[in-house]
C-alpha cells in the first residue's frame, strides 16, 4: 500500500463524487461530505456503474442505477440489489492535498497520471 | 503504383478532407473512396455506443481505446519502429496477384514464421504448421504478403489483398463490400471500419470449384496503435472452401494495440464453407473486436470455428443468416487466463424455412478471467420447419473467475424445433475421484478432464494442423495452472 | 337490495369514504375496517410533489414516510424509461389518477363491463352474487362472511398480524419502519420509485416466530377500499421458523379502468422460515401491469413465488429471491398466457450470495393469436458462495404462426463451486399429439386445451384447488375462442 495524491480538496464539491481514472479498468471515487473525504473503488458491486455519479447523503452514496446505498466508511450496501461491499481506502487530507492509501499496483497507475 | 507517404490518423481528426487524403494514399479506386465518404456521413449521424447499451454491456466500447490510439498502417518489416510519426509507404512488399509462389503441399512462406506457428506452446513446428493453398499476411494494418498456389489460380480462384481487389476486381468486390453481410448504415463501429480500413484479403471461389487445401489469412500486430482490416470471401454456387484466419502477436509489444477485424462470408447456393478464426494474440496488450458475418444462401453449408486463447479484451461476434434449407454449425473453444476478458456473441438468424443450425461453445476459465457467451437465436416469421439448437458451457477452473452464459431466443414462428442449454460448473469431483483412484495424479487427472471437456469441439476440427495446435495451446494453458 | 348496494358503492360521499359498519350493506363494507380519511378528497389527474403531499397528508402519515415519498418522486423523475421489455412509451403519466378510491374506478354496473369479460363470467358459470363481487372489486360475499370471521379469530389467536398497509403504518409503525423498503429501495427502478411515491393499500403480514399458518391468506380477506389498488405496497415478514402461504388475484378477468398498475411486494424470510406467494393476474387488456417483487431469504429459509400471468396488455414482472444465508432456497414457478394484443414479459431472478444455497426456476409460456410471451431471467452467483446448485427450465408453446415467444436468460457466475443448468425449448402442438386425441373423440379445441393443461401441469399442481379448477376452465374457454 502506498499513499498517493489523487486530488485537491478545493476541487471537490461537498456531497458529490469525483471520479479518478487510473486505467481502463480501475477508477477511484473521491467523495467529500461534511465529515471528510472518502475513497472507494468507483464501481457498484451490483452492476458495472460508477458510484461517483451517485447521490450522497447521510454518510452513504446511492448508486444511480438501482438505489443500493453504500456506507462511505465501510463500503457495505444497506439495501439490495447490491449485496457485496465495495472496497474502501484510507484517506488523509494534508492542506489541499487529498492522499489515498492505495494497493501497490493502483498506486503505480496513479503515479502515471 | 505510386508511392505516397501518409500520416497516421486519429479519431478526432476524422473529417472529409482527412478521409479523402487517407483514401488517396491507399490508392483506392473511385468507388471505394465514395463508399468511405458515405460511411463517414453515416458515422456522423450515428451515436457512439456506450456500455449502457445492451449490445455493449459486457465489453465497454472504450476498450477499443479509439480516443487514445493512432490509427496505423505500417508497411515494411513488422519489426520496424514504434507508432508515433512513422511515415508510411503503401503498396510496399506486395506480391502481384496470380503469381505462383506455392505449389500445393509446399512449406509456407518467407515472412517470418509459417502462419500458425509463432512459437506459442510446445509441440513440433511441423505438426502444428499449416501448409495453405494460399496466404495473405497483414501486419499492423498493411498487407505484406500474398501468395496463391498456381493450380488454384488456374481454376479461377482469386486471392488478393484488399487494395488490389478493389482496383482489379471491382466488378466482384464493389457490389458486395459492406453492403450485404456487414452493412454500415446502422452500426457505428462498422461505419468507422468502412471509413478507415487499410488492408485485408479478398477471396473468390468460382462456381463448382472445390478448394481442398485450406487458405490462410494472418493478421499480426507488433506495435501499438489501432488497425482496421477486412476479409471479404465470396464462394459461388456449389463451390467449397476452408479459410483459416489467425490473429497473433509477439508476447511483448511496445504499447497497447487495438485490432478491428471484419470478415464477410457470402456462401452461395449449395456451397460449403468452413471458417476458422483463431485469436492467439501473444500479448494481453492487444484488444480485438472481431465481427464475422456469414450469409448462407439456400442449401448452403457453413461451419464456423472460433478459438480464443490470447489477447486482453477480445470480443468476437460470429453472426450467421440462413436462407432456405441452409445449414450452419458454430463451434467455439475458449480458454481464458488471468486478466483476460473475452466475449463471444453469436447471432444466428433463420430468415427462411427449413434451415438447420447448431451452436456449441465451450470455455475454460482460470482465476481472474472473464468469459461471456451470448447466443441469440432468431427465428423469423415464415421460417417454418426450423431446427435449431444452442449449447454453451463454461468450465470454471479456479476461484475468482467470472463466467456468463446468456442464450437468447426470439421465436416468431411456431413450426420450429428450437432448444438451448447453458451450463456453468467446475471440474466434476466424481470424475476426478475416479481417475485418482486409478492412480492418476490429481493435476494429470484435472488435465484429462479438461481435455475431455474440449474434446467434443476439437474432434470436429477438420484441419489436422489446427487441431494439433489447439491441443498444444490447451496443454500450455493447463501447464501454467499446475502449482497454483 | 342490490340496487342500494350499487348506489352506495358509486357516490363518493363522505359517508361512503368513511363507512360505519352498520350503514353498509352486506357484500360491501361489513367487515369493520375504518378508513383514516377525515375529509373529502377530490380526485385529480397528474403527478407532482403536491399530489404526493396530499396523499401523505390525507393518510396522516408520519414525517419519515412523507419524506420517503417525496424522495421517491425525485427518483422517479430522474430515472429514464426502460427501453427493453414491453413498449412503455405510450403511458401518459399526466393523465392518470394517482389516488382514488377503488370503487370510484370500477365499472358502475354489470352492463358497463366489456363484453368479453361478461362473457367469461357467464361461461365460467359464476353466480350472480359473485359477479357483483367481481364488479365492485370488493371481494367479500354473503356466504363467506362466516368463514371470514372464523379465519380472523384463528389468526388473532396465533398472534398473526394481517392488515392493509395503510393500517399497518398507523398501528404498527415501529415494526413497519424496521422492514419497509429494506428489500426494494425506492430508486430500484422507475416503477418502484413511482410506487414508493404514491403507494396506497396492499397487505402487511407479520408471522411470529415458529407459527405456521395453515390456510392460505387471501388478499380479499383484507377488506378495504384499496383492495384492487393500482399502487399497492405489500410487505410480508416471516419470523424465524414460521410459515405462510399468501394468495392474491383471481383467474376471472378483472376489469379496471386504470391503465397503469405498479405494485411493489417485499418479503423477508428470516432463518428457517418459509413463505409461498401465489399470484394469478387476469387484468383486462387495457392495463399496464408493472410489478417489482423481491424476497430476501436468510439461513435455511425457503421462498417460493408462483406467478400466473393471464391478463393485461403488458405485464413486466420478475419475481426475485436474494439468497443471503447459508442453505437458503428460492423457487419461482411462472406461467404466462398471451393472446391477441398481449405481451407478457415475465421472468425470475435468483441471486446467490451465500454458500450452499439452491434454487429452481420453471417457466411455462403459451402464445396464441399474435400474442407475445418473453421470459427474462437472471441467475447471479456472487463470489464466496461455494456449493450453489440451481436449475432453470423454460418452455414455450406457440399455438399458431402469428405468435411470438422470446427467452432472455442471463447467467452470471463468479464462483467456482457452482452447478448451474439452464434449458429452454420452444415448440408447437405436435400434429401427431392432436391426431391421437382427436381420434379419441375430442374436438380440436378440447384436444388443444388438454395439451395446454398438461404443458402447465408442473405449475398448476402447486396452485390452490379453486384456482387450478378455474384456470382449467379458463383454458378450455380460450381454446374454444369463446373468450377474447
Amino acid at each position: 500500500m502506498a499513499w498517493v495524491r489523487l486530488g485537491s480538496l478545493s476541487e471537490l464539491e461537498t456531497d458529490s463524487g469525483h471520479r479518478v481514472e487510473l486505467s481502463d479498468d480501475e477508477a477511484v471515487a473521491l467523495i467529500r461530505t461534511e465529515d471528510g473525504v472518502y475513497a472507494l473503488v468507483d464501481c457498484c458491486t451490483h452492476e458495472d456503474y460508477p458510484l461517483s455519479e451517485g447521490f450522497v447523503e447521510d454518510g452513504r452514496v446511492e448508486c444511480v442505477l438501482h438505489g443500493s446505498c453504500f456506507d462511505l466508511a465501510t463500503g457495505h450496501p444497506d439495501v439490495p440489489p447490491a449485496v457485496a461491499p465495495v472496497r474502501t481506502f484510507p484517506v488523509k487530507v494534508d492542506d489541499d492535498d487529498v492522499l489515498v492509501d492505495l494497493p501497490e499496483r493502483w498506486a503505480e497507475l496513479a503515479e502515471n497520471l | 503504383m505510386t508511392e505516397t507517404s501518409i500520416e497516421t490518423l486519429t479519431l478526432r481528426g476524422l473529417d472529409e478532407a482527412a478521409v479523402t487524403a487517407w483514401s488517396e494514399a491507399l490508392g483506392d479506386p473511385g468507388w471505394l473512396r465514395a463508399r468511405r465518404l458515405e460511411a463517414l456521413a453515416a458515422l456522423d449521424k450515428l451515436e457512439r455506443p456506450t456500455n449502457r447499451e445492451e449490445a455493449w454491456r459486457f465489453t465497454d466500447p472504450k476498450r477499443a481505446g479509439l480516443d487514445r490510439h493512432r490509427i496505423v498502417r505500417h508497411a515494411g518489416r513488422p519489426d520496424a519502429a514504434g507508432a508515433e510519426g512513422v511515415v508510411l509507404t503503401p503498396g510496399q512488399a506486395l506480391l502481384t496477384p496470380g503469381q505462383a509462389v506455392l505449389t500445393p503441399g509446399q512449406a509456407v512462406l518467407t515472412q517470418g514464421q509459417a502462419v500458425l506457428d509463432h512459437g506459442r506452446g510446445p509441440g513440433g513446428a511441423a505438426a502444428t504448421r499449416l501448409d495453405p493453398g494460399g496466404l495473405v499476411t497483414t501486419v499492423d494494418g498493411a498487407t505484406t504478403e500474398v501468395a496463391l498456389a498456381g493450380d488454384l489460380a488456374a481454376r479461377g480462384v482469386i486471392l488478393t489483398d484488399l487494395a488490389t481487389a478493389a482496383r482489379e476486381h471491382a466488378g466482384l468486390v464493389e457490389p458486395r463490400f459492406m453492403t450485404t453481410a456487414a452493412p454500415f448504415a446502422d452500426d457505428w463501429f462498422l461505419a468507422l471500419h468502412a471509413t478507415l480500413v487499410t488492408a485485408g484479403a479478398f477471396l473468390y471461389v468460382p462456381r463448382g470449384v472445390e478448394v481442398e487445401v485450406p487458405i490462410g489469412a494472418e493478421f499480426r500486430r507488433t506495435t501499438a496503435g489501432a488497425t482496421f482490416a477486412h476479409t471479404l470471401v465470396v464462394v459461388e454456387e456449389g463451390a467449397s472452401l476452408t479459410l483459416v484466419q489467425q490473429h497473433d502477436s509477439p508476447e511483448v509489444i511496445d504499447g497497447p494495440a487495438f485490432h478491428h477485424g471484419v470478415t464477410e462470408l457470402l456462401v452461395g447456393p449449395g456451397a460449403s464453407v468452413q471458417h476458422l478464426s483463431l485469436q492467439e494474440w501473444g500479448s494481453e496488450r492487444v484488444n480485438h473486436f472481431g465481427v464475422q458475418r456469414a450469409e448462407v444462401a439456400r442449401q448452403g453449408r457453413f461451419r464456423s470455428f472460433v478459438v480464443t486463447l490470447g489477447g486482453g479484451v477480445v470480443r468476437v461476434s460470429p453472426d450467421v443468416v440462413l436462407r432456405e434449407g441452409a445449414e450452419a454449425d458454430l463451434l467455439g473453444a475458449v480458454f481464458a487466463d488471468e486478466g483476460q476478458k473475452f466475449e463471444h456473441r453469436a447471432t444466428v438468424t433463420h430468415a427462411e424455412p427449413h434451415a438447420r443450425s447448431t451452436l456449441l461453445y465451450k470455455a475454460g476459465l482460470l482465476g481472474g478471467s472473464r468469459n461471456i457467451f451470448n447466443g441469440n437465436l432468431i427465428i423469423c416469421p415464415g421460417a417454418r420447419g426450423t431446427d435449431a439448437a444452442q449449447t454453451m458451457r463454461n468450465l470454471v477452473l479456479s476461484r475468482h473467475a467470472h463466467a456468463e452464459a446468456n442464450p437468447f431466443l426470439e421465436i416468431l414462428n411456431s413450426d420450429v424445433k428450437a432448444a438451448h442449454a447453458a451450463a456453468t460448473g467446475r471440474v466434476d469431483d466424481l470424475h476426478l475421484f475416479y481417475l485418482q483412484s486409478r492412480g492418476v495424479p490429481r493435476e494429470v487427472a484435472r488435465r484429462l478432464v479438461v481435455f475431455g471437456f474440449f474434446e467434443e469441439i476439437l474432434a470436429q476440427v477438420t484441419v489436422p494442423a489446427v487441431r494439433r495446435r489447439l491441443e498444444a495451446a490447451l496443454e500450455a494453458e493447463l501447464a501454467k495452472e499446475v502449482g497454483r | 337490495m342490490a340496487t342500494e348496494a350499487r348506489d352506495l358503492q358509486l357516490q363518493p360521499s363522505p359517508e361512503r369514504i368513511n363507512p360505519v359498519p352498520e350503514d353498509v350493506d352486506l357484500g360491501a363494507y361489513k367487515f369493520g375496517w375504518h378508513d383514516p380519511v377525515h375529509s373529502v378528497f377530490t380526485p385529480k389527474r397528474g403527478l407532482s410533489h403536491d399530489v404526493v403531499e396530499e396523499i401523505s397528508a390525507m393518510k396522516s402519515e408520519p414525517e419519515w414516510m412523507r419524506k420517503f415519498r417525496h424522495k421517491a418522486l425525485d427518483a422517479f423523475y430522474r430515472k429514464p424509461m426502460p427501453q427493453w421489455g414491453g413498449d412503455l412509451n405510450t403511458i401518459d403519466f399526466d393523465n392518470i389518477y394517482y389516488f382514488l378510491r377503488a370503487t370510484e374506478k370500477q365499472a358502475e354496473s354489470w352492463e358497463d363491463l366489456p363484453a368479453d369479460i361478461k362473457n367469461t363470467y357467464d361461461r365460467l358459470g359464476i353466480p350472480e352474487a359473485e359477479k357483483q363481487r367481481l364488479v365492485s372489486g370488493v371481494a367479500a360475499q354473503y356466504e363467506s362472511e362466516v368463514v371470514y370471521h372464523k379465519v380472523r379469530e384463528d389468526l388473532e389467536a396465533q398472534g398473526v398480524i394481517f392488515l392493509d398497509t395503510d393500517a399497518a403504518l398507523r398501528e404498527r409503525e415501529d415494526l413497519f419502519r424496521e422492514h419497509f423498503a429494506t428489500v426494494i429501495p425506492a430508486a430500484d427502478n422507475k416503477f418502484s420509485a413511482l410506487n414508493s411515491a404514491v403507494w396506497s393499500g396492499g397487505s402487511f403480514i407479520w408471522i411470529p416466530e415458529g407459527v405456521h399458518v395453515d390456510i392460505p391468506l387471501q388478499a380479499y380477506f383484507r377488506i378495504n377500499s384499496q383492495n384492487m389498488g393500482q399502487f399497492e405496497r405489500t410487505l410480508i415478514i416471516a419470523e424465524p421458523g414460521s410459515s405462510v402461504h399468501y394468495v392474491e388475484g383471481c383467474t376471472a378477468p378483472i376489469y379496471s379502468s386504470d391503465s397503469l398498475h405498479s405494485a411493489v411486494v417485499e418479503i423477508i424470510v428470516k432463518p428457517h422460515a418459509k413463505v409461498r406467494y401465489t399470484t394469478i393476474q387476469n387484468w383486462s387488456t387495457n392495463v399496464y401491469n408493472l410489478v417489482t417483487k423481491r424476497a430476501a431469504a436468510y439461513e435455511g429459509a425457503t421462498m417460493e413465488w408462483i406467478d400466473g400471468n393471464i391478463g393485461s396488455k403488458l405485464t413486466m414482472k420478475y419475481p426475485a429471491v436474494l439468497l443471503l444465508g447459508e442453505h437458503a432456497h428460492g423457487e419461482i414457478l411462472s406461467v404466462a398466457f398471451a393472446g391477441d394484443g398481449q405481451h407478457q414479459d415475465a421472468g425470475a431472478k435468483l441471486t446467490f450470495a451465500a454458500p450452499n444455497t439452491t434454487g429452481q426456476i420453471v417457466s411455462k409460456s403459451i402464445s396464441r393469436d399474435g400474442g407475445r410471451t418473453s421470459y427474462r431471467g437472471l441467475i447471479k452467483v456472487e463470489e464466496d458462495s461455494p456449493g450453489v446448485r440451481v436449475n432453470v427450465r423454460c418452455d414455450a408453446l406457440l399455438l399458431d404462426e402469428q405468435s411470438r415467444s422470446d427467452t432472455y436468460p442471463y447467467n452470471d457466475v463468479k464462483e467456482e463451486d457452482v452447478t448451474l443448468g439452464h434449458e429452454a425449448t420452444v415448440s408447437k402442438i405436435g400434429d401427431d399429439q392432436l391426431f391421437y386425441l382427436r381420434s379419441r373423440g375430442l374436438s380440436e379445441a378440447e384436444a388443444t386445451a388438454m395439451i395446454v393443461r398438461g404443458f402447465i401441469e408442473p405449475i398448476s399442481k402447486e396452485l390452490p384447488m379453486e384456482y387450478a379448477l378455474e384456470l382449467n376452465r379458463l383454458i378450455s374457454l380460450q381454446m374454444e375462442g369463446a373468450v377474447g
